[in-house]
């Protein structure tokens, strides 16, 4: 339909994203967690991560607390990175996540928040610090859009007749 | 002494929610003083509309140090193909709100997209995408009158009291619009769906344009000014308000703490009595002027108007203006039935300036919801049974607190309700559950003062409720007091709350589902910015 390219708007990532989590089967506060870091500070790569990320299978995470330490394996990052604020907010001096599957995400969930990353290898280390920086945000990919739209509908069901009864059927002019 | 905010468990309460009216701090209301106070001009640089009213124009507002243009693009509909439904392909008129003044690769680029609506793009250039469709009988009848010479008739203006109707106005970046954070920190958008109320006040003055362009005389300005912008709202406005707790309670706080403060005046002016009993009298007007189809929803708008004219009639500058006379007048109201309730608190903050306007800041807020995962498990157990008495004591072994399942259509993508135990697609239901949610954290929440983090790491499917639990306990308007998935609950009360913060009014109620409401009735014409602007407007 229309002849420029197009753009999306934040919101419209966002709220995808979100969807698409939830088509997923990531759970609740995790696809919010997702739309928002990916949505509203999102580049190409990050998106590329997020879809890759989608394709896995949810798992429990396998948390070791050590004293002021917290230690994730096999660590997620979907799953992993919410819990890395919330442990550093919680108390703990530092969160590992060994074998972090998506780096490429770290930027967009640590947007604005003062903890800082080092990788060793595969490992991932946080520690409060300096504030991170906002992200390159750039545009996704059609082809992008195109698969996150295959997750986000997967939650959307065939509407029922009933559904449709006094939904305004009839009842359109005055 | 300070009088509490009522509590939300009142508040919140479908009852209340569901017979709402519009208010001082309904945001049509607010978009009024904003024009007024940025000295506002509004012009139509553009008319190119055929003998059969069809073509484009364009409007172009000022405000500050940027402008705005709402392009209007109307063509030829069948009659059979007038439809209110979301559904619906085409429509009388496409209108865009644009990001400064459109040149004519703007105007061609749109005029591709903003007719098809949710098959089309927008850029970030444009703010607010909307249609409508003409009410037929008014709008012949409009036409008819002034190409007959005459204006047309006031009982049948009163009747209907638009010329259309938009079926849906979209913003905050809706098929590739600007982001609201693009725009609102710019005078006279900051205010909550400030450009979406700006777009429909523009629309109702196209209407008005287009039946004089066809009559080929001019309405007279009471009639005209009377004349609002018809709205047809289904299922797809209910979910915002569970998804955006924030908002929910920035703007329950904001009207309940102008209603704290203006019953805390121990007394107040003869001159402010004085604007109550004309409020009060412009009350009873426009509910005997109310009339509906639905014979429920008529049968509840004569109770009111009788219970109404029972309140106006105890009301006096002498009782108004006693030591403590607000609160005595209030709880009077109090003791009547929610509806009689809550057109009184949309009543009793009109004249008090200085007190809404110290609390309508702020109700556009966005923040996030973080989650504190410091809060231990027993701390975030306590939160639940101080704040969420309200879920707990939803009874979910009964088949019937179950009964409703929201989801999203896939021939729309817009939300529908389905009956769980006899429809399938419950397993991917729209999360509004909340009370359930509730519970079912309240049961897997340990005993132990260890912090929520680690627990929500094992069990993250009480991750998002949580989070909700912990702004509850802090922001006590953000969450609606009732289990939205069980039998009773019906959306059109969600339609009604959210509709009156608009500042829509006549509410028609056609099923539980979807409404029929009026905006910017009564409200001044483009070039009457800055006049008087009822409450409940009656012709």
């Amino acid at each position: 339909m229309a002849a420029e390219p197009l753009t999306y708007s934040r919101a419209e990532l966002t709220a995808l994203l979100f969807k698409a989590g939830r088509g997923a089967g990531l759970p609740l506060g995790h696809a919010e967690d997702l739309g928002r870091a990916v949505g509203r500070h999102g580049g190409k790569a990050a998106f590329a991560a997020a879809l890759r990320s989608l394709s896995k299978s949810w798992q429990g995470v396998e948390l070791e607390l050590n004293h002021s330490q917290l230690r994730i394996i096999d660590a997620r990052a979907i799953q992993a990175l919410p819990h890395v604020i919330e442990a550093l907010q919680a108390g703990m001096s530092d969160v590992v996540l060994r074998n972090l599957d998506e780096p490429d995400l770290i930027p967009c969930y640590l947007a604005g928040k003062h903890i800082s990353a080092v990788a060793e290898g595969t490992t991932w280390r946080f520690t409060q610090g300096d504030a991170q920086p906002e992200p390159t945000q750039e545009a996704p990919s059609q082809a992008q859009m195109a698969a996150l739209e295959t997750f986000a509908a997967k939650t959307y069901v065939p509407a029922s007749a009933t559904s449709r009864s006094g939904a305004g059927q009839g009842a359109d002019q005055d | 002494m300070n009088v509490p905010l009522r509590s939300p468990e009142r508040v919140l309460s479908l009852a209340h929610m569901g017979v709402m009216q519009p208010s001082r701090l309904s945001f049509l209301r607010q978009l009024m003083r904003d024009l007024e106070a940025l000295d506002a001009v509004v012009t139509r640089p553009v008319w190119e509309m055929n003998d059969e009213g069809h073509g484009h124009a364009v409007y172009t507002v000022t405000l500050g140090d940027h402008q705005y243009s709402l392009i209007a693009f109307s063509q030829h509909l069948a009659d059979e193909n007038r439809s209110d439904r979301v559904i619906a392909t085409a429509w009388d008129a496409a209108f865009v709100l644009f990001d400064g003044v459109p040149d004519a690769a703007d105007i061609a680029r749109l005029r591709k997209n903003v007719p098809h609506q949710e098959a089309g793009r927008l850029t970030s250039k444009e703010l607010v995408l909307s249609r409508a469709n003409k009410s037929v009988r008014l709008f012949s009848h409009v036409v008819e009158a002034l190409r007959a010479g005459c204006q047309p008739d006031r009982d049948q203006i009163a009747d209907c009291g638009y010329l259309m109707r938009t079926t849906a106005v979209y913003g905050n970046g809706k098929f590739g619009l600007a982001d609201r954070a693009l725009y609102d920190d710019r005078p006279g958008l900051h205010g909550p769906f400030a450009a979406e109320m700006l777009a429909v006040w523009l629309i109702r003055g196209f209407t008005h344009d287009l039946a004089e362009h066809l009559g080929g005389a001019e309405i007279d300005r009471d009639i005209k000014r009377f004349l609002g912008i018809g709205n047809a709202t289904g299922l797809g406005m209910a979910p915002f308000l569970v998804s955006h707790p924030q908002l929910l309670h920035a703007w329950f706080h904001a009207r309940e703490s102008a209603l704290s403060a203006v019953l805390s005046r121990a007394e107040i002016l003869s001159s402010e009595a004085s604007a109550l009993l004309q409020r009060a009298a412009e009350a009873s007007r426009y509910l005997d002027s109310w009339a509906v189809a639905d014979e429920d929803a008529m049968d509840e708008i004569r109770g009111l108007r009788r219970e109404w004219q029972a309140f106006a009639a105890t009301l006096s500058e002498d009782a108004l203006c006693a030591t403590h006379g607000l609160r005595r007048v209030f709880a009077r109201a109090q003791a009547g039935t929610p509806a009689l309730e809550e057109l009184a608190v949309a009543w009793i903050i009109e004249p008090f300036d200085q007190e809404w306007n110290l609390t309508a800041e702020g109700m556009a807020t966005q923040l996030d919801l973080p989650l504190d995962g410091a809060m231990s498990c027993d701390a975030l157990k306590s939160l639940i049974e101080g704040y969420c008495g309200w879920a707990l004591r939803e009874d979910f072994s009964n088949r019937n607190a179950t009964a409703q399942f929201w989801y999203v259509s896939e021939e729309k993508l817009e939300p529908r309700l389905g009956a769980r135990h006899e429809e399938p697609g419950a397993d991917r239901e729209t999360p509004l559950d909340t009370a359930r949610a509730i519970q079912r954290l309240h049961r897997a929440l340990p005993s132990s003062d260890e912090a929520c983090f680690s627990f929500l790491a094992k069990h993250p499917e009480h991750r998002a409720i949580a989070r909700r639990i912990q702004h509850l306990s802090k922001h006590a308007y953000s969450e609606i007091r009732a289990n939205l998935i069980g039998e009773e609950a019906a959306p059109i009360h969600l339609l009604r709350a959210k509709l009156s913060f608009f500042g829509a009014a006549r509410f028609d109620p056609k099923s539980t589902l979807w409404t029929r409401v009026t905006l910017s009735q009564g409200l001044p014409l483009r070039d009457e910015i800055g006049q008087n602007v009822p409450w409940l407007p009656s012709l």
